[in-house]
């Protein structure tokens, strides 16, 4: 399928009436989920994943990347009106948006927020549309010992460059691909790691897993915390003052075209690199945006230039991560991780696959973010305040409704009562691993790519020797790989060493 | 996790030593995951060479850096210390703890009420109990969020998506006895 007409597909697809509803619900869910604090993109996209069992693949990929596109617009809301980022990635607008706030502008800053995640997600998508015709002739380049590295190699940058340590993040990593290997081997249909119990000689589910790590650990905290999730009410403008605010922080955003376009670079540039992020990319968009600004002195006590800078670049990360997840079946995040996952419960294939022949696929996903992110942004404007009162809900009346929904997708997928204590045993997992900074991005990341990392290890040593390790791309990245992970070792004991010494 | 800080249990002499509770934690989690690879190592070398060949290969590195983080986790508590919390844990003096425990609890419970009376009674039993008994709610919400919940989740998996929930063991005992 060519480009164009796989672009002229993917729209129409995305805009008919079999697609376009589950996208709307999808987006109005992700909007919701984000303005919660203590709810993140991974728990919208966890809690969407049993439910596409039933969809065509191109309604379940509206409704899954509707609901993680507008995430990041619910938590810029929450971050402006009540100084608590909905999720991490709204983390750098806090710097801004509730000094706007205090001043008497948090509408203004709002309406600034939902239109750069807007033209920032649009940026991403478009960006990723035009890499596609030199994604088409990468992919042709990368067999089953290209794969097999580069899975490392990603796997290597997700440990390192995470806010986790080292050591943890490698042990989650590996512990995520250990886990992919539970079950029949394919090859040899022997039993492994099953420890005589049934249930498992299919392996590990994926969606009770998602499920878990993501959405029961989520609950925890909850639990913990009680209580209503934002400590401060809300001041609220008069609705027709905070409709005019909203509509001028819009055009303010709209006026700042040029900052949005850099920190846009920026956000898929970042994208781009497994394991960076969408945090990282917002506070190194909002430095640029402070560096390159007239009033620098402002920033901090409420410049909007900040909250443009971070809130564009937090959404066109999106666009950077789904190119290396779609062209290589390599993610680079836990969002990119389970829609990965999705792509298996849809019997979609990744790869040359993809981006050759299914390039209306890759379509429906481009105008999927840019539709809902624009229902996202609408839906913001008009509702800032029956969504702002999401926020009033307690820890203690969501939990009860929320596991109940959770162990319900648990047990649906295969109509298996032990995939809910799958769920539960991994809820645990995660809590503990959240709590004592392992790395649940490494270990999902892990785990969705165990099973690639063994097909292909048995293919290239089948199709090229046990040295086709020594093949030249196989080599450059297994250099690039040892050489990335050498360098941070040495920094962090050279480190260690410096603090030694101050001590 | 955090933990209260308790005179009681760390000694009026001791200094009470910012994460002193996590680093217990830890030691306990990397412990518990090391019996479990270390086990799953062995039960892999009595595999075929080509079903063992992916695990082998991801386990060895794995074992090493579980064993760098073991030692860690060690030399950052002491063994009295670590005994003085696991005690104090188990005497149910962490209110932290104690809260996780008891979710956990409640969570094996609902598994255990699903198993036995079916998908919908289990969800609805779990939240109007936790509604009222958790989190205080007053009767007339937690009926309503209960029967609201379980209402939606009736007519979206059983009508909207014809996936039937599990009906339980008791329901299978009478549908075979009447039947």
């Amino acid at each position: 399928m060519g480009i164009i007409e796989g672009m002229a597909s993917g729209l129409l697809q995305a805009i008919s009436l079999e697609v376009l509803p589950y996208l709307i619900a999808g987006s109005v869910f992700g909007l919701i989920i984000g303005v919660i604090p203590g709810l993140s993109g991974h728990f919208a996209m966890a809690m969407v994943i049993p439910f596409l069992y039933t969809m065509e693949p191109a309604a379940g990929i509206a409704f899954l990347l509707g609901a993680h596109a507008t995430v990041a617009q619910g938590g810029g809301l929450t971050a402006i009106l009540f100084s608590t980022p909905g999720t991490g990635q709204n983390a750098a607008t806090l710097l801004d948006g509730p000094p706007m706030r205090m001043q008497g502008f948090g509408a203004m800053a709002a309406g600034a927020a939902l239109t750069s995640c807007f033209l920032g997600a649009t940026f991403g998508a478009l960006t990723l549309a035009l890499l596609l015709p030199v994604l088409q002739q990468i992919v042709l380049f990368f067999g089953p010992p290209e794969i097999f590295v580069l899975a490392f190699l990603a796997l290597t940058f997700v440990a390192v460059l995470g806010k986790e340590d080292l050591t943890r993040s490698l042990i989650a990593a590996l512990a995520g691909l250990l886990m992919a290997m539970v079950g029949l081997d394919n090859v040899t249909n022997q039993e492994r790691f099953t420890f005589g119990l049934l249930e498992l000689r299919d392996g590990l589910e994926l969606v009770p897993v998602i499920l878990g790590l993501f959405a029961v650990a989520e609950m925890f905290e909850l639990w913990v915390k009680g209580g209503s999730l934002t400590g401060k009410g809300l001041e609220t403008l008069s609705p027709r003052d905070a409709q005019k605010q909203i509509f001028q922080g819009a055009w303010s955003a709209v006026r700042h075209w040029w900052l949005v376009l850099r920190c846009s670079v920026i956000g898929v540039t970042m994208g781009l690199i497994p394991g960076l992020g969408s945090a990282p990319a917002s506070f190194v968009a909002y430095g640029h945006a402070k560096q390159s600004s007239k009033s620098k002195e402002t920033f901090g006590k409420g410049n909007i230039e900040g909250v443009i800078g971070s809130e564009a670049a937090n959404d066109a990360v999106e666009g950077g991560a789904l190119a290396s997840t779609i062209a290589f079946g390599v993610p680079g995040s836990s969002s990119m991780a389970i829609l990965l996952s999705a792509f298996f419960i849809l019997g979609l294939e990744t790869g040359p696959n993809m981006v050759t022949y299914h390039v209306d696929i890759v379509f429906i996903m481009i105008f999927t973010i840019i539709i809902g992110n624009f229902i996202g942004m609408l839906g913001g404007m008009f509702l800032v305040n029956p969504l702002s009162r999401a926020t009033g809900l307690r820890g203690g009346l969501l939990v009860p409704v929320l596991i109940a929904i959770i162990f319900t997708g648990a047990y649906a997928v295969q109509s298996s009562w032990f995939d809910i204590g799958v769920a539960l045993v991994f809820g645990v997992i995660g809590y503990l691993m959240k709590e004592l900074g392992y790395s649940r991005a490494a270990m999902l990341i892990g785990f969705v790519l165990g099973f690639a990392v063994e097909k292909n290890l048995y293919l290239a040593t089948k199709l090229e020797g046990p040295l086709f390790i020594l093949e030249p791309i196989p080599l450059t990245l297994a250099v690039i790989t040892a050489g990335f992970l050498g360098f941070n070792i040495w920094s962090i004991s050279r480190d260690r060493k410096v603090v030694k010494h101050a001590g | 996790m955090q933990v209260e800080k308790q005179p009681e249990v760390q000694g009026p002499e001791q200094e009470v030593r910012p994460g002193a509770g996590r680093d217990t934690l830890e030691l306990c989690f990397i412990a518990v995951t090391g019996v479990v690879v270390a086990s799953a190592f062995v039960a892999a070398l009595t595999y075929d060479r080509v079903s063992a060949r992916a695990p082998l290969f991801v386990m060895l590195p794995l074992l090493v850096l579980i064993g760098l983080q073991l030692r860690r986790s060690i030399a950052a508590i002491r063994h009295q210390r670590l005994h003085g919390e696991l005690s104090a844990a188990l005497r149910g003096q962490y209110v932290e703890f104690n809260s996780v425990v008891g979710f956990i609890g409640w969570m094996l419970l609902l598994l255990g009420l699903i198993y036995v009376a079916g998908h919908y009674v289990g969800i609805a039993a779990f939240m109007f109990t936790l509604l009222r008994a958790y989190a205080k709610e007053t009767l007339r919400l937690s009926l309503l969020v209960t029967v609201g919940v379980t209402a939606i989740i009736y007519l979206l998996f059983e009508h909207g998506f014809n996936i039937p929930l599990y009906r339980g063991l008791i329901f299978g005992i009478l549908e075979n006895y009447v039947g």
